[in-house]
């Protein structure tokens, strides 16, 4: 069959899984720590093309001569989906229970060709350790620091943040129940970003419920705690709009060229050796 | 197709952030109402294996698969136990707490059964005794029975004399010539954590049943606690800042919107492919 068709379509999946994402994107605007994605789209092999000529003639020896017409790829796919990093706005809500994580100096891994990345560090119900970088938590009626889902906030021994009476958290990350201190914030770094994978909720995890060292041992990492404050969605609603019109713009193109396949095909068929 | 499901989830959240800012600008003048907070939350993150050949990916960073996210949804709606204005009323029986943790205990009648109830509504009045004309006894204004400190409710006997709440959160009655005949402390709480509370409506509170909570501790009567009197504890609800809510709100729901008759235009492209 034409080549086209398949192409096409490949490019229509892709679009489309674009769409997805963007609306995804759009959806979670307002979500405090919400990191936007971002795809890449990736070409499939190259194929070489030949034209094979007539100037052979067969059974005589004498060589079938060709073209060479070039390379072509066969369509492209969504290679890659990845979360963009950059700090999102800070605002004030003046609960006492908000935290922004603000991040001083990170230092740029030149092998995996991004920025680090700090996180706060939860456990789900399993017992595994999860990272968030959503700053929103609340305190249940036991006194545990929570995500709203009910994860437990854990401090840098590993143990889940108790508070009974007034919190206060300092710039580093310690916590304070009434003036006395209970427990410090555990904030992981990531050097590689890109190897956490996003699992709903505003969580991330590595691959084998891997753990991430803590900022505090690592040097020339900065960073800064704020009670009071919490990091909103690093998504601009115009560029994701627009990237979105993008994406329906390229699917309806594909989908003219799949038209117009269609059309090529039909003539092939139905028109061609046609006797009137 | 997802991103129409997506959109569509979506988009019944953001309804309810907006019915819960509607609700904190309806109640702006509602004495010691507490402002509701919706937050949102991602939801789901849906993994697709998309490469057969894994070994064959040049040039990846990310682990194998893409992955990316179903809408997002409120997780949690939080009440902001902020202190409101305090706003002088000059009327005897009209206090304020001071403070955000105080609470005065009240009796709320649900199915017939009395409950625990916790409000910080300081407007008071003397409400006739069922059954006996020549009693009358503390009650709120939307008529819950008021707890004294000793767990009972305030029974006073009618036209004894000048009635009005001191200084001191108790309930004071005055005899003619300005001296003190009778003398009842209010049932002030205060209440340590107050993320054990939830909303009953009309202005009450009470501790959610089930969760765990430590009443002992997380709840203590207070002796002598100093109230404002001839005031009321405004609505903390700010106008500014929920209008300000409202308008993003609204604008999210309409990108929203847009993203899900856009998708409704590709299923439509899909459709007419061949005539």
């Amino acid at each position: 069959m034409l080549r086209g068709f398949y192409d096409a379509a490949a490019g229509m999946i892709t679009q489309q899984r674009l769409v997805d994402m963007y609306t995804n994107n759009i959806t979670n605007a307002q979500t405090p720590g919400y990191k936007a994605d971002r795809a890449s789209i990736r070409a499939f092999p190259e194929m070489m093309l030949n034209a094979y000529g007539t100037m052979g003639v067969p059974n005589t020896g004498l060589p079938q001569s060709y073209t060479k017409v070039g390379a072509l790829n066969t369509a492209a796919y969504v290679q890659e989906i990845s979360a963009d990093f950059s700090t999102g706005s800070i605002k004030q809500t003046g609960l006492s229970t908000d935290v922004a994580l603000i991040e001083g100096n990170i230092p740029y891994n030149a092998q995996a060709k991004t920025k680090g990345s700090l996180f706060f560090t939860v456990q789900d119900a399993q017992g595994n350790i999860r990272y968030t970088k959503d700053g929103h938590f609340q305190l249940d009626s036991r006194g545990n620091l929570t995500t709203p889902e009910g994860y437990k906030v854990l401090g840098v021994n590993g143990q889940p943040i108790v508070v009974q009476g007034t919190m206060k958290i300092t710039q580093n990350g310690q916590v304070y129940d009434n003036n006395q201190l209970v427990g410090q914030l555990n904030i992981a770094f990531s050097s590689n970003p890109y190897l956490l994978k996003k699992e709903g909720n505003g969580l991330f995890y590595l691959d084998n419920n891997a753990i991430l060292p803590t900022a505090l041992n690592t040097p020339n990492v900065t960073f800064g705690v704020s009670q009071g404050y919490v990091e909103q969605s690093n998504i601009d609603l115009g560029q994701e709009t627009t990237n979105y019109m993008l994406a329906y713009r390229s699917f309806e193109a594909n989908q003219r060229v799949l038209q117009s396949m269609d059309k090529s095909l039909d003539l092939a068929v139905n028109s061609v050796g046609k006797l009137q | 197709m997802q991103s129409m499901l997506t959109a569509a989830t979506t988009m019944s959240q953001v309804q309810q952030q907006l019915d819960t800012i509607s609700n904190n600008i309806a109640n702006i003048d509602t004495t010691g109402f507490k402002k509701k907070l919706a937050n949102f939350n991602e939801l789901l993150v849906q993994q697709y294996n998309n490469q057969l050949n894994p070994a064959a990916e040049i040039g990846r960073n990310t682990p194998s698969g893409i992955r990316y996210g179903v809408g997002g949804k409120i997780g949690d709606v939080s009440t902001i136990f902020l202190q409101g204005t305090i706003q002088q009323t000059g009327r005897a029986m009209d206090f304020a707490f001071m403070n955000p943790d105080q609470f005065l205990s009240v009796s709320v009648i649900q199915n017939g059964q009395p409950i625990q109830g916790y409000t910080k509504d300081g407007s008071l009045q003397l409400s006739p005794v069922q059954g006996n004309p020549n009693l009358v006894q503390v009650t709120t204004s939307d008529g819950y029975t008021v707890n004294g400190a000793n767990g009972q409710p305030i029974v006073l006997p009618a036209n004894g004399g000048k009635v009005s709440i001191t200084g001191d959160g108790a309930v004071t009655v005055y005899g003619q010539g300005g001296n003190v005949i009778q003398r009842i402390p209010l049932g002030i709480v205060q209440v340590t954590k107050p993320q054990i509370l939830e909303s009953m409506g009309s202005n009450v509170y009470r501790v959610s049943p089930g969760n765990g909570a430590n009443l002992a501790t997380d709840i203590v009567p207070l002796n002598n606690a100093q109230v404002q009197t001839g005031a009321l504890e405004g609505s903390n609800v700010q106008l500014e800042d929920e209008m300000t809510n409202l308008i993003v709100s609204q604008r999210h729901y309409q990108a929203i919107a847009r993203t899900l008759t856009t998708g409704d235009q590709m299923y439509g492209l899909i459709n007419n492919l061949r005539q």
